[in-house]
């Protein structure tokens, strides 16, 4: 991964049609939220990254990141299929916006 | 008991009395459906009284047959609704799960009920993302000590529910101080147990390494006791701890313990109101017999921008799943499979969880993960291990709970004004350790100390807040 | 390879379904060919709220593989997430080990011997599938969602389309010794991506293709000889803008590939790891266990059945070209004994298989045919203790194949028992001899060979029951009597 620095690119022209970096990760993030809203997200967007940048003068040289404060060890299962959690398909399928055959229908991604 | 004496009683007391026979538990129910009705306060999502009525006729007639009550025999309880309840709206304050009901128990929910508790659910910020319960998609819940005002979130229709006598207490979701914040606003306790404590698995996730499962009540007796029900090793939930939780003694006073009191408990945007309550309640510890120290918790005034770093990166990635296709609300859109799940993720999420999910994806996405995400995982680890540090020195670490009281709703619409605002409930939370919110003795709105203990010394967290704070809260007068 | 003078790089990713009872984060199991979303629970759908737990058994059957291998496993390893949003994965993620897979280094080593080095083998899940022929919609069906898989990363050290299928031979063998996965590419629980590029030899390396939907090893193949073609083809004509950094598709169909998705819209998957998983300690403790359990693997079959059986090369080749065959031969042995083994290996490669490519046979594989290792056994003692002749083992064997049940009591039901009353073979010899007179003489004239004819004839009185050995013996003896 290419090294950038934070704020770097926040407002480049990126190589799609928003030139935001908000654009950007809106569209990663399966969002799209209007002009409006866009502007007003964008400017607190900037605004709270730029209230974050303190944290890139702390010195973590060496710092094992901690992604999980974890008391003991975890709990794994046995390979032994169960029916915890198990849902029949009327039950599962019920709460679909859209079923057919069996399946759960969204647009047609191909072809 | 009379009806107004049960809206004061704590859960233990109300269990104890319907174990032994006193009262009926469908009479209480009764009576607990009836206040929840009327709630004036905008607290509750859904009480389902026909199915609480019977749920609290089954448990009499257990009791009758000669069937060992439970710890929370009979005793109603409110369930923030973003933990998954069967039969209820699993809502998450958002939109886009408008109906959804969920096809299981959460864990704490399936305890508390094999408790003998009996429940209903509260209404909250959009999947736990605000501090105020104004973030939702449903009703903004009151402050019952002034309705004018905020009674904090996310788990702000559990803190209000409990304040006003709803309920004796509640589930809520802590993390960054969902529960310890609306505690503290509405002048109750409020748990937040070390990570791990209390199962996760269905609670829907905002910020899976800092969820935690907490409780609200109004003494301190009822965290432990529910505590004691709800934690324990789950088979559904892979860091869910396999150490027991073992309740401890009442402490007789608090001699030979020593409370550390950290820079950030007096730092930037304390009010001199919680200020002056704080010096009062630290008083009150040395009364008791503690010893009063400083300690510094290094990196403790990156918090927050550690904690809105790691915490949006996480968000972005569990939201992901409301994609529209399983569950929750579609909207079509352009007609393709990425318009569609953009059209209903945009119309489905509110400002906040939307402002949170782009924050989130801007500090993971390539390029900026090593100087955003992975750096601010790393001061966390600096931040938890100078907790473990001072934990050396002192029992536990105190400071006020929140740095202002109850604000008047819609008077702070700038999120990074709300997110500071988090700042000292934030610490323990990186760190996963358990924290207590309690009620301080003080005049007009409520104000709240918060107790932070060593990982896994919840019961002690517990025994200090009980030994600052004994006995309970009466709930807020209703004035109608 | 080398075409035009063009030197050819491959690196392959293959992934493996891990043959557990039940996904790797969720319990329930997953059944090839099962009604669509059955086998789906809170977990899997991503019901929110539900949370992975980890499969033990997946990451054991997965140390054999490393161990087979000879990969450097680690002590500990993680569950990352990789985000990309699409209908078949429901979290909008996937997890998987990006930043510390469980193993890295190792090799395949090649039927030839040559050694394929590896990069890395990562444990991950697997996505549902979403089918785009039954209408105007995608239909998503989940139940293969969440199926335990392991990504396998080579070095790109291949240097042909035959290269990359002798790889997969290779490693597919590996799998399925080591009872890590069935790796039945036809059932898509082993499926291959390939990097391509093409370079003159010497270069540094150039721009690689990525070629993916290839479904079995003759695709892997072809995909392979026409994507070098248009490469080399692109460069010879001074169109290198041609060859981009991309994703394309087989199209087995009209034999071509095509682009799927170049760089420019790569993913940005955005990794981290995943906070819902504490991360995986393998102990020494635990490898030491993995190793004590690990089945025989094929290439020590062949040795053991070469030295210490004295089978041939080719016997020993034949027999572990599936593990069913070679269990099902150790099997035979272990019952009929070592003394057996010569027997056995050419009633199970000749017969057994033979049976199973047999048009008129309805069973495939060998769990299918309606007798197993003990009654081929059964058989061989028969054939031993001289209860039977070879030619009625074939009468008894070809009832098994089709019917099933003891071979001692076929035996008795076909009265197919050797003749062992060496009066009743004498005077069948002599009214042979009595009726063959030209045959007769010619023996007793010095040419023995004539005697299969009068052998031939004592065979058809005696119903095959005779020994044909002790037969020519006692012509013999009664011709050069008379």
């Amino acid at each position: 991964m290419a090294e950038r620095r934070p704020q770097e690119g926040l407002t480049r022209d990126a190589d799609g049609a928003d030139a935001t970096e908000v654009g950007r990760v809106a569209r990663l993030a399966r969002l799209a939220p209007d002009e409006g809203r866009t502007a007003r997200l964008a400017s607190d967007f900037e605004r709270i990254l730029s209230a974050f940048e303190s944290l890139q003068s702390i010195d973590v040289d060496g710092v094992e990141p901690l992604h999980r404060p974890l008391t003991g060890d975890g709990i794994e299962r046995g390979d032994v299929a169960c029916d915890d959690g198990a849902l029949d398909r009327d039950e599962l399928l019920a709460r679909a916006a859209r079923t057919r055959e069996g399946c759960f229908s969204v647009p047609r991604t191909v072809g | 008991m009379t009806s107004s004496d049960a809206r004061d009683a704590d859960a233990t007391s109300i269990a104890e009395s319907c174990a032994r026979g006193e009262r009926s538990v469908e009479s209480v129910v009764a009576d607990a459906i009836a206040r929840a009705e009327a709630d004036p306060f905008g607290a509750m999502a859904e009480v389902r009284a026909e199915l609480a009525l019977e749920r609290a006729r089954e448990l009499d007639r257990r009791r009758a047959a000669g069937e060992a009550p439970g710890p929370l025999h009979g005793v109603p309880f409110a369930i923030k609704a973003n933990l998954c309840a069967r039969g209820f709206e699993t809502h998450c304050g958002s939109r886009l799960l408008a109906g959804w009901r969920a096809p299981y128990d959460a864990t704490s929910v399936e305890r508390l009920l094999a408790a003998g508790a009996v429940p209903r659910t509260t209404h909250m910020d959009e999947f736990g993302m605000g501090s105020s319960g104004e973030n939702s998609a449903y009703e903004v819940p009151r402050n019952p000590r002034d309705s004018g005002r905020t009674c904090g979130g996310s788990s702000s229709g559990s803190a209000s529910a409990v304040a006003s006598g709803v309920v004796p207490f509640a589930l809520g979701s802590d993390t960054g101080g969902s529960v310890r914040q609306p505690a503290a606003f509405c002048g109750v306790f409020g748990l937040k147990p070390t990570w791990g404590r209390v199962s996760r698995h269905g609670l829907v996730a905002f910020a899976s390494s800092l969820d935690t499962v907490g409780v609200l009540a109004r003494s301190a007796r009822d965290l432990e006791r529910v505590l004691a029900a709800a934690s324990g090793a789950d088979g559904r939930d892979a860091t869910a701890t396999t150490t027991r939780f073992e309740p401890r003694a009442e402490l007789d006073g608090l001699d030979g313990i020593t409370f550390g009191v950290p820079t950030f408990a007096r730092g930037d945007g304390l009010r001199g109101d919680v200020a002056s309550a704080f010096d009062a309640a630290l008083e009150r510890l040395a009364g008791l017999g503690a010893r009063l120290v400083d300690v510094e918790i290094p990196q403790a005034e990156h918090a927050v921008a550690t904690y809105y770093v790691v915490a949006t990166a996480e968000a972005s990635s569990n939201l992901a799943r409301f994609d529209g296709v399983r569950y929750g609300e579609r909207v079509d859109g352009d007609g393709t499979l990425d318009g569609m799940y953009a059209a209903t993720r945009t119309h489905g999420f509110g400002d906040e969880v939307v402002r949170r999910v782009l924050l989130g994806t801007h500090v993971l996405s390539s390029g900026f993960y090593e100087a955003w995400f992975d750096r601010a995982a790393r001061v966390r680890r600096l931040l938890s291990d100078g907790f473990d540090r001072a934990f050396a020195t002192v029992d536990a670490v105190v400071s006020p709970t929140a740095p202002t009281r109850a604000f008047e709703l819609g008077s702070v619409p700038d999120p990074l004004e709300l997110y500071r605002g988090d700042a000292l409930t934030i610490p323990a939370s990186l760190a996963g350790l358990p924290a207590v919110s309690a009620p301080c003795d003080v005049e007009g709105l409520p104000v709240g100390l918060q107790i932070v203990a060593p990982r896994g010394a919840d019961a002690l967290a517990i025994a200090l807040a009980r030994a600052f704070a004994p006995g309970s809260v009466p709930a807020a007068e209703v004035v109608r | 390879m080398s075409v035009g003078g063009w030197e050819v790089v491959i690196g392959l990713e293959v992934h493996a379904q891990l043959a557990t009872g039940a996904k790797l984060f969720a319990p329930e199991p997953y059944v090839f060919g099962a009604e669509p979303n059955t086998l789906v629970s809170v977990v899997t759908s991503a019901q929110p709220g539900a949370l992975p737990v980890l499969d033990r058994r997946a990451i054991r059957l997965a140390l054999r593989v490393a161990l087979a291998l000879d990969c450097d496993v680690a002590d500990v390893s993680s569950f990352d997430r990789k985000h990309y949003f699409y209908c078949d994965l429901p979290k909008g993620y996937q997890i998987t080990q990006l930043f510390r897979p469980y193993c890295s280094g190792g090799a395949v080593t090649l039927a030839d011997g040559r050694k394929v080095p590896l990069v890395r083998i990562h444990v991950e899940e697997d996505a549902g599938k979403a089918t785009h022929d039954r209408g105007d919609d995608t239909l998503v069906d989940l139940n293969r969602a969440g199926v335990p898989l392991i990504e396998l990363v080579t070095e790109p050290a291949l240097r042909s389309a035959d290269d990359a299928v002798a790889f997969l031979e290779a490693y597919r063998e590996v799998l399925v010794y080591t009872g890590a996965s069935d790796a039945d590419m036809e059932k898509g629980n082993l499926r291959c991506d390939v990097n391509v590029s093409v370079r003159r030899p010497g270069e540094p390396l150039r721009t690689k293709v990525e070629l993916k939907n290839l479904n079995s090893l003759r695709n892997v193949h072809a995909a392979i000889l026409h994507e070098v073609a248009r490469q080399s083809s692109a460069y010879e004509r001074g169109a290198e803008h041609e060859v981009v950094q991309e994703t394309r598709l087989y199209d087995p169909d009209r034999d071509e590939t095509r682009t799927m998705r170049s760089k420019e819209d790569a993913h940005d998957y955005r990794y981290m790891p995943d906070p819902d998983l504490p991360p995986v300690v393998v102990t020494s403790e635990e490898l030491a266990a993995v190793r004590a359990a690990m089945p025989e693997l094929a290439p020590q079959r062949r040795e053991r059945y070469v030295s210490r059986l004295g089978l041939s090369e080719y016997d020993a080749g034949v027999l572990t070209g599936s593990r069913e065959t070679s269990d099902f031969f150790d099997e035979v042995v272990r019952l009929a004994g070592d003394g057996a083994a010569k027997s056995a290996a050419n009633w199970v490669s000749n017969q057994v298989l033979g049976a199973l490519s047999n048009a008129e046979i309805t069973a495939s594989t060998l769990s299918d045919l309606p007798f197993g290792p003990h009654e081929l056994a059964e058989l061989l003692r028969l054939v031993d203790e001289g209860t039977l002749h070879q030619r009625g083992a074939r009468d008894v064997f070809e009832r098994l194949v089709r019917e099933g049940g003891s071979p001692r009591e076929w035996v008795e039901k076909l009265d197919l028992g050797a003749v062992r009353d060496d009066g009743a073979i004498e005077e069948w010899c002599r009214a042979a001899i009595a009726a063959n007179a030209k045959a007769a003489d010619a023996v007793r004239s010095g040419n023995e060979k004539a005697v299969g004819a009068l052998v031939g004839a004592v065979m058809k009185a005696s119903a095959g029951k005779a020994d044909p050995a002790g037969v020519r013996e006692a012509l013999l003896r009664l011709l050069a009597e008379s």
